[in-house]
């Protein structure tokens, strides 16, 4: 499991996240919702352990360091691909395994994207919804126990998006906990199964996602 | 990311960008070319890397008749300049059409009463325009020169005059003064010999002009190879690598650090590697390696690379922590760059510049970067060379131990 207990964080005096908790199981689909500056950045990226919080502790399977971050396959809201070099360039320097075994992996990662046609091409002559998917396959090159994915679908067309959210759903059936941020609630109905939701850094709804959208439906009748 | 890993990185994204070659690769270049045909005329024109040059002389006055004739049998001039003293500027015309000398050096009738008078005295250098590197060097040595005889002479004169005016002999005075200006001026060309308050080099005096361009060129080069990684690394620092938070852990914010800091010493080096074959063919025209034909001189040349492409990678990774845009961080570099030339010397000459700024230009790795160049190359004095490799490397320590920590600040605040 990865846990996260009463994090906290300001930039300067300003609250960015506060006495936030969560737990990811592993096969699980956790929506993270919230206005803009409400906090869901910062989380994911503690979370990641890209980020170091005020106070609050992250726990991941009870490993740690190396190990730990090697547990995560974090996908950051903006493309943090190197530009300069190909889409397989590119996954193999953020690959932690041994040469071998990275081509195999890499291999596999294109196929599962639809990246294979494209594998030479240079990052900076991608389109945007093809860069996403890069920027996702990084996340995966390390066979991640978690996945926390930050706006995945921000600036993705209709038919990337589902193949996005297919593959989720695939990984999350294989043993992977995903974490999956969003402004967009209800493209994720039916695939989370749990729901977070922060305003100005505070908890609001932690629970089911079924109970969440119950909840918006009311708010809406 | 294992070290390794950042190491091979690195070497492929600094490769891969048509930009950053550019950058490493055309400077050099153009820096050896400009070198060449600098320099080229002078080696065809002359012996080795000698100085030729005609001088006429047609002052009477016996002063300046001395010193033209210490000036032109001096042996610690005779390794740097070959001078022809002709009797009429026809025969200095025609030494110089016939490419026999570089410059015509013409001191005119009268020189010597101008000089006394407090006036400015003109000396005329004719040279054609391929000669002008040539013509330059003449210039700075006979100004600093003329000018210090000058002085010295006008010193003189007014010591005698007080002497006398406190009654002593005149005849014994007048004795005393022409010999300890002959002796002052033989001291004044045999300089060389003695290292002044700049080190090894000085364009005003301990090193023979040519030495001091070399060693200003080559360090300035390797300045300026360190942009490439200042710009990847600004680069780095405000993008990807941050953005997944490898830096976010000491550890590896650690290996981040010294992968780039190797490889942009690699990168340095490399640059320096390209202009060695120039020192090579000096080499090999009889300007030794060390004063003596120091055996030590390639091991010296070697130890100084490699600490000057260490302490100008640090650099560049402390400039790349400061700023969050790399093209700001990347001319902040650049006028830097500029900045700390003008102030070791490497752009204005060294006696040129205000005490408090040439000071200020001991404290920049350019400063020692250029004496342990010239040194190595050309003029080993032990103790010397310690002193700036120590100077050298406690920048480079420096540079680490403020860029390490601020690297991983930067990579666990993003």
């Amino acid at each position: 499991m990865l846990v996260g207990r009463e994090l906290t964080k300001t930039y300067g005096s300003q609250f960015a996240l506060h006495q936030a908790s969560i737990e990811l199981n592993p096969s699980s689909i956790t929506m993270l919702l919230g206005r803009n500056g409400s906090g869901k950045s910062t989380l994911l990226n503690i979370l990641a352990l890209a980020q170091a919080p005020d106070s609050g502790s992250v726990e991941v399977d009870e490993l740690s360091g190396r190990a730990a971050r090697a547990a995560i396959g974090f996908v950051p809201q903006e493309i943090a691909l190197f530009e300069d070099l190909s889409i397989e360039e590119n996954l193999r320097c953020w690959c932690p395994l041994p040469a071998k075994a990275a081509r195999e992996r890499v291999d596999e990662v294109l196929e599962r994207l639809d990246l294979t046609d494209i594998r030479r091409k240079l990052l900076r002559n991608l389109s945007g919804g093809q860069k996403r998917r890069v920027n996702l396959a990084v996340a995966l090159m390390g066979q991640p126990r978690y996945l926390l994915l930050d706006e995945p679908l921000a600036g993705v067309d209709e038919d990337n998006e589902q193949r996005i959210l297919e593959l989720l759903a695939d990984y999350a059936r294989q043993g992977v906990g995903v974490l999956i941020s969003s402004h967009q609630p209800r493209v994720l109905r039916g695939l989370a199964d749990q729901a977070l939701v922060l305003e100005r850094g505070e908890t609001i709804f932690s629970g089911q996602a079924a109970d969440y959208f119950d909840s918006l439906m009311e708010r809406e009748l | 990311m294992r070290l390794r890993q950042w190491i091979v990185l690195d070497m492929r994204r600094l490769f891969r960008s048509r930009k950053l070659v550019a950058a490493t690769l055309l400077t050099p270049l153009v820096g050896l070319l400009v070198f060449s045909s600098v320099v080229a005329p002078m080696l065809l024109t002359g012996n080795n890397l000698r100085v030729p040059y005609a001088i006429c002389n047609e002052d009477k006055s016996e002063s300046v008749r001395q010193f033209v004739t210490m000036m032109t049998n001096s042996e610690s001039l005779r390794d740097l300049a070959a001078a022809y003293p002709v009797d009429d500027l026809e025969i200095g015309y025609e030494l110089l059409q016939a490419g026999r000398v570089g410059v015509l050096v013409h001191i005119p009738d009268g020189f010597y009463e101008t000089m006394s008078a407090g006036r400015d005295p003109v000396v005329q250098l004719i040279a054609y325009s391929a000669h002008s590197f040539e013509q330059t060097m003449v210039r700075i040595t006979l100004d600093g020169s003329l000018r210090a005889v000058g002085q010295s002479e006008n010193i003189l004169q007014l010591l005698g005059k007080t002497a006398v005016e406190a009654g002593a002999d005149e005849a014994d005075i007048a004795a005393l003064l022409e010999a300890e200006f002959n002796n002052c001026i033989d001291q004044y060309l045999h300089r060389r010999a003695t290292l002044g308050a700049g080190g090894t080099v000085s364009p005003m005096g301990e090193l023979f002009p040519l030495e001091y361009y070399l060693s200003a060129l080559f360090s300035l080069f390797a300045a300026l190879a360190m942009l490439p990684t200042l710009y990847l690394s600004a680069s780095d620092l405000n993008g990807p690598v941050c953005r997944r938070g490898l830096l976010a852990a000491p550890a590896a914010a650690r290996r981040f650090y010294v992968a780039r800091l190797l490889s942009g010493a690699t990168l340095i080096l490399l640059t320096l590697l390209l202009l060695l074959p120039a020192s090579l063919a000096i080499q090999g025209m009889g300007v030794y390696w060390g004063r003596q034909g120091s055996e030590w001189g390639f091991i010296a040349l070697a130890g100084a690379l490699l600490l000057i492409s260490l302490g100008f990678s640090a650099l560049s990774l402390l400039l790349a922590t400061l700023s969050r845009r790399p093209r700001l961080a990347l001319w902040c570099g650049f006028f830097l760059i500029l900045v700390m030339a003008a102030l070791s010397g490497a752009l204005v000459a060294e006696g040129k510049l205000p005490q408090l700024l040439a000071e200020a230009g001991r404290f920049t790795p350019l400063k020692p970067s250029m004496n342990l160049i010239a040194g190595a190359l050309f003029n080993l004095e032990p103790a010397r060379y310690g002193h700036d490799m120590l100077r050298l490397l406690l920048m480079l320590a420096l540079f680490i131990a403020a860029g390490l920590p601020l690297v991983h600040w930067r990579g666990a605040t993003r």
